[in-house]
């Protein structure tokens, strides 16, 4: 009878630990920012956790990006996005605020982000809310840093309006 | 940072502090590698429970509307067997009874292998765990276990028979005892692993050609002697049930297996009798054993008796009378711990609402704990007395069985689509909360855990690592692996959901009459929604077999090369290699597929049109859509179906202004899109 697989997984634990750390210390924060983004808990939730399963299967490759968590959350943007195109749904909300009844302090301002394009929202949620660098989130979106900074001056000049009229 | 900026910071800073924090979640995972929240759908059942190192626990949801599922955890910490078949040293029996303190991981990096973990059986007191693993596309191909941290696997070759229809118990200190539908085989611990073959426990049973069904009840190690408790079912010379045998083997190491008949009765459907619908050693000696009333008036009457035991045992159940009459209302299910606290779930059959209690009682009958579960009736056809049946079967399963050297009790209550699933571990430390993930389930609060043996052994609130006011604020912060109380535990990959699982080989997914899903039917005619007997766990295998032979998988540790793209799609993998600004080289990786027209497509499209700026491999079923991306000029081109690819012939070409076409969702397309490589 031949004996397999016999070794113990040293390294596979240091890897997988090296996952759970990082899910563990980042799963919270994005799901908070796709939450924001989305208008959804829910669905960020499950954008959160899918983005979370695809770094999973690919780990030893994402993790030696600069910006993981940047990677996770444009996954999971784009699964929220692909998800609500096929069940028709082509405006992911105009309201922020549907699943955050109870939270906000300034209904305004979240009015005024939800109003925003989907792709200005992202830029100002990780911008603002993760406290990220115009380059990370130009990693994390995958877009030129140019074009970060071009949707968050446009962001800024829609929410200044906005407000206003507000 | 002008006004605007700052009230950003700060209004959205404290909008999402209000979002609700996340606590875990079941997953559902579909054979394609799709992930979704099993809780918030509310369909289905739990199919099998497996408790890993540190409390982790992996769920087989058998329910759902499409089919399919498998929960398992989040995050899915995976450890799978690793590296070439290497030596371990063999722990001794008492190196493997308590479970030590976590260990310090070894930062040593080594490539992974493709061992994947299929199933796993059970997890013993001692935190290892019992399950089959394969390698490649075989299925059941090695019996494996592996210690609380995940490490040490050993694995055992099964036979040829053994595959598909296994029962495995798993007290590892004495070593493994696995059952097939006719066979019967014990591993001692110190071989499991090695080059000995397996000891067939009732060589008989392979000549009598009248038994139609073999279950293994329980394993009890005792002074070095493993003591099997097992029963055979027989049919007379027309196939026809017969008779229903009890049955011991006593092993000792240096000698042949002693084949003991405790009890053998004649039942059948006509005529007053019972089912053993359970047996299990206790301590003091002797077995106990749930029974079931078939046949005459005594119908749906379960008890639970005690043979030959401590006298100090007193079953606060009695069998139904001559007459057919039931004494006390029905026992679901029954398990029994170390110290001799029975627990069962007793259910009240007179109505709807079915009402059940988890009762837990000492050895003398005093109840210790009660507690009512959720209400069923007739608007709830999820719940049926078998549904209850079948969660008491768990608990005596699951917890009891697994953990026999504890006074642990495991409870788990079975929800409905609008009663909350709650999971529960009552008074063992080993399976600490912390790690507990669970989703639409509630852990119960350490601070009102029943504990039933010793208070002082009682395990303590452990910090919540998703407690915000305990979680580190710096979102760049890496906890520091050798103060992680969490173990990291097997990877549960399933592939074969198909496969029956749980209480041998009768038990198949069914669709119940009703239209719920999630059930098992054994031959006892039980429509299980959670068969927990076997603490079996199924997962699915969320990459596809083609993965070995990946370059990636080859080259596995190394990063990938500057002039190579990698696209990764939902199962699909594409890899150009760019050498002087030409690519060179186009592969593509289906997931279940044995070739693809990605290649010959992708590379016509890339002849023509050049270099793209991402792939986009995705679909369903059939609709395996291929989009190639252009950023100068912006254009895409798709090509789909699968089947019906043609580079003379694309779904679509046009010119990408922002975003996705409409066409998009025409095309019905479930897929994400992803662009990992070389844009990182």
């Amino acid at each position: 009878m031949v004996t397999l697989a016999m070794a113990p997984a040293p390294a596979a634990v240091s890897t997988e630990q090296e996952f759970e750390a990082f899910y563990r210390a980042e799963s919270a924060g994005l799901h908070r920012a796709l939450t924001v983004a989305l208008g959804n808990a829910d669905l960020a939730r499950e954008a959160t956790d899918e983005g979370f399963v695809r770094a999973f299967q690919h780990w030893r490759k994402i993790n030696r990006y600069d910006n993981p968590a940047g990677w996770v959350y444009r996954v999971g943007l784009n699964w929220a996005r692909s998800r609500l195109r096929k069940t028709k749904r082509e405006v992911i909300t105009d309201d922020i605020t549907d699943a955050a009844t109870g939270w906000t302090q300034d209904v305004d301002l979240l009015n005024a982000v939800a109003g925003l394009p989907l792709e200005f929202r992202s830029v100002v949620v990780l911008r603002y809310l993760m406290q990220w660098s115009t380059a990370e989130v130009a990693s994390a979106l995958d877009v030129p840093t140019g074009t970060v900074k071009s949707r968050l001056s446009r962001a800024l000049d829609q929410l200044r309006e906005a407000l206003e009229e507000g | 940072m002008d006004e605007l900026e700052s009230r950003l910071s700060d209004g959205l800073a404290r909008h999402a502090a209000g979002v609700p924090e996340y606590t875990g979640d079941l997953r559902k995972v579909t054979r394609r590698g799709r992930t979704r929240r099993w809780a918030a759908r509310g369909a289905g059942a739990v199919g099998a429970l497996a408790i890993l190192g540190g409390g982790t626990v992996i769920y087989q949801a058998t329910g759902s509307n499409d089919g399919d599922f498998v929960a398992t955890q989040t995050p899915p910490v995976v450890v799978v067997p690793t590296e070439t078949p290497t030596p371990t040293p063999e722990p001794t029996p008492e190196e493997t009874i308590v479970p030590d303190e976590v260990a310090t991981p070894d930062p040593t990096p080594t490539p992974a292998a493709e061992t994947v973990v299929r199933d796993v059986f059970a997890v013993a007191a001692n935190g290892w765990g019992v399950g089959l693993v394969g390698t490649g596309g075989d299925l059941f191909t090695t019996l494996t276990c592996c210690d609380q941290e995940g490490e040490d696997w050993r694995a055992q070759p099964l036979a040829e028979s053994a595959r598909g229809s296994l029962r495995v118990r798993d007290d590892l200190r004495g070593g493994l005892v696995v059952s097939t539908a006719d066979t019967l085989w014990h591993q001692p611990a110190p071989a499991f692993g090695t080059e000995a073959d397996p000891i067939v426990i009732d060589a008989e049973l392979l000549r009598e050609t009248n038994t139609v069904s073999l279950e293994l009840w329980d394993v009890s190690l005792i002074d070095d002697t493993v003591s099997v408790l097992y029963s055979i079912s027989v049919s007379d010379a027309l196939g026809d049930a017969g008779q229903d045998e009890l049955r011991r083997a006593d092993i000792d190491s240096d000698t042949e297996p002693v084949i003991t008949t405790i009890d053998s009765s004649s039942w059948n459907a006509d005529t007053p009798g019972f089912i053993r619908r359970g047996a299990a050693w206790v301590p003091g000696g002797g077995h106990m054993e749930l029974r079931q009333a078939i046949g005459g008036n005594a119908t749906a009457c379960e008890w639970v008796e005690y043979f030959d035991t401590d006298p100090a045992f007193d079953s606060p159940f009695d069998p139904p009378t001559p007459d057919g009459e039931c004494p006390q209302d029905s026992i679901g299910a029954a398990a029994m711990n170390a110290d001799g606290q029975l627990a069962v779930i007793e259910r009240f059959l007179a109505q709807p609402p079915l009402t059940a209690e988890l009762v837990v009682y000492d050895r003398v009958g005093n109840v210790l704990y009660r507690e009512p579960l959720p209400e069923t009736g007739e608007d709830d056809p999820r719940w049926t007395e078998l549904d209850i049946v079948s969660s008491a079967v768990l608990v005596s399963r699951a917890a009891l069985d697994a953990d026999p050297a504890s006074d642990s009790v495991l409870r788990f209550d079975l929800g409905t689509s609008v009663n909350p699933r709650e999971l529960a571990f009552v008074g063992n430390p080993t399976f600490a909360r912390s790690n507990l993930i669970t989703g639409g389930l509630t852990p119960v609060d350490p601070a009102d855990a029943r504990w039933f043996g010793d208070p002082a052994a009682a395990p303590q609130p452990t910090p919540d690592p998703d407690d915000p006011e305990e979680t580190t604020d710096d979102p760049e912060a890496t906890p520091d692996p050798t103060q992680d109380p969490t173990p990291t535990v097997p990877t549960i990959v399933r592939d074969d959901y198909r496969q029956p699982v749980g209480r041998g080989a009768n038990v198949v997914p069914v669709e119940a009459a009703n239209g719920t899903d999630g059930c098992f039917r054994t031959q006892e005619a039980i429509c299980l929604g959670a068969p927990i007997a076997d603490a079996i766990v199924v997962a699915e295998r969320l990459w596809g077999p083609e993965q070995s032979d990946s370059p990636e998988a080859q080259r596995e540790g190394e990063p990938p090369p500057a002039n190579e793209f990698v696209f990764f799609g939902d199962q699909w993998e594409v890899h150009i290699t760019e050498s002087d600004g030409v690519v060179a080289e186009i592969r593509a990786w289906p997931g279940s597929q044995d070739s693809s027209p990605a290649d010959d497509i992708l590379g016509e499209t890339i002849e023509k049109l050049g270099p793209p700026a991402d792939v986009f491999l995705g679909g369903g079923e059939g609709r395996d859509v291929l989009w190639v991306f252009y950023d100068s000029p912006a254009a895409y081109v798709a090509y789909g179906y699968l089947e019906e690819w043609s580079i003379d012939d694309p779904l679509l070409t046009s010119t990408v202004a922002d975003g996705f076409p409409s066409a998009y969702d025409d095309l019905g397309i479930n897929s994400v899109w992803i662009r990992p490589a070389g844009t990182g």
